[in-house]
């Protein structure tokens, strides 16, 4: 994997993608918040927002903090590895946050998906995540 | 006596020529070059009803794939895609 993700080089940003679950009965205006303010972690640590979605809220496959619903958010940004830091840390902070990964994307990943997005549009969103 | 052993080792030649046919990996055959982790749908179709990774003996899935599938199913595990122990209650 290693091997293909290109190493950022000083001053050259990398692909990454978060992921984080909510607790849904916090409220949407509370979960609006919060993503709202992932973001802003994001773009003040220098990183670079490309695509923010919501995936909405779907069952757990187990219980997390005897909650079995999660509500769902995804951002995929190109940032240097220090926002990564500042993102984990402001994600510990948030103690509505059940879970939360914060991957590099493989370049082939990336690719994949990029020619994937095209002809998924027009497609139903139930089709992607069930 | 000696037409039965015959038949027999026919039998085994012709079963060992067809298993080799069948294996085609369902990535390959996708031509996807990475297997994503938010595939839920796809990934359920190679963990067992325990919820254990299959073999690559029983998904034919090829030694490449198997490796990402593997991370995959492990990425999917912590963000509660796919449960770690399915419950068994009957």
């Amino acid at each position: 994997m290693s091997k293909k993700t290109k190493k950022g080089s000083a001053g050259e940003p990398r692909n990454y993608e978060t992921v984080f679950v909510v607790d849904p009965l916090i409220g949407d205006d509370v979960i609006k918040g919060i993503f709202e303010k992932v973001k802003d972690v994001v773009t003040q640590a220098g990183g670079k927002i490309e695509r923010a979605e919501e995936w909405g809220k779907r069952k757990l496959a187990y219980p997390i903090r005897k909650k079995t619903y999660g509500y769902y958010v995804c951002i995929e940004f190109k940032a240097m590895g220090d926002a990564i830091k500042a993102l984990t840390n402001h994600y510990h902070i948030t103690e509505t946050i059940l879970r939360h990964s914060t991957l590099l994307v493989d370049s082939r990943l990336y690719e994949q998906r990029k020619l994937e997005q095209a002809p998924v549009q027009e497609k139903p969103k139930d089709e992607l995540f069930v | 006596m000696k037409r039965s052993t015959n038949k027999k080792r026919d039998r085994k030649r012709d079963q060992k020529t067809t298993m080799g046919k069948q294996r085609n990996c369902p990535f390959c055959e996708d031509k996807l070059a990475f297997v994503d982790y938010r595939d839920t749908k796809k990934l359920g179709k190679f963990v067992s009803e325990q919820g254990r990774v299959l073999t690559r003996r029983t998904s034919g899935v090829c030694a490449r794939h198997q490796r990402q599938l593997v991370s995959a199913i492990k990425q999917a595990r912590h963000l509660a895609f796919l449960p770690f122990v399915a419950d068994m209650t009957r």
